[in-house]
């Protein structure tokens, strides 16, 4: 009996945690943040590119 | 298994993880309260209840740990990058399964404090290897 209690409690507490977290986060933030921080590192990579491509181009103009 | 944990976390796997590797840290520093009780070791009430609520709560606190390591097995699996995190992990399980099969045998009860005080050492360094970089932000 005092086994199926501490089970139910353990059960509980996941429980309560995932409802916690999913109410102060929302339901798939991690996958969205992580998602955002690729496009933005994409993004970046694109700008670095673009600038040493005109570096690159004003060089050889000079 | 991942595709599971990610379902039924609603997607936010490392941080419902890491929550409830925080309740297991709490309820293990209560459990270290409670055999210090037990064992005499902090004179404020009787050992009776105290080892009675140490066991219920130490059953409750096995199936958090056992859904916590199987959480962070099948999402981020065996990391190089945290060995440490990974060894104590491992070291936990198998302490926590010696520590099971004593007090069901009911034999080896003198290394029952031994195997707990280890059991909460190896706690302790599984959540604080990877927990803390992950609440203050740095590990997302």
């Amino acid at each position: 009996m005092q086994l199926i209690g501490s089970l139910v409690a353990a059960l509980a507490i996941i429980a309560v945690t995932i409802a916690v977290v999913t109410s102060q986060l929302g339901p798939y933030k991690e996958d969205t943040e992580a998602r955002e921080q690729r496009q933005e590192q994409q993004e970046e990579r694109l700008e670095q590119q673009e600038e040493q491509r005109e570096e690159a181009e004003d060089g050889r103009e000079d | 298994m991942e595709d599971f944990v990610v379902d039924i976390t609603r997607g936010n796997p490392s941080s419902v993880k890491t929550i409830l590797a925080s309740v297991v840290l709490a309820l293990a520093v209560y459990q270290l309260l409670l055999a210090a009780i037990g064992y005499r070791k902090l004179p404020v009430g009787k050992p009776e209840p105290a080892f009675f609520t140490h066991r219920a709560s130490g059953d409750m606190l096995a199936v958090l740990i056992v859904v916590v390591a199987l959480m962070c097995l099948s999402v981020f699996g065996f990391d190089g990058d945290y060995m440490l995190h990974m060894v104590a992990a491992i070291g936990a399980l198998l302490v926590l399964a010696v520590k099971i099969a004593v007090v069901r045998s009911g034999r080896g009860g003198r290394f029952l404090p031994y195997l707990g005080t280890l059991l909460f050492l190896l706690l302790a360094i599984t959540w604080f290897t990877v927990a803390p970089e992950f609440l203050a932000g740095e590990d997302d």
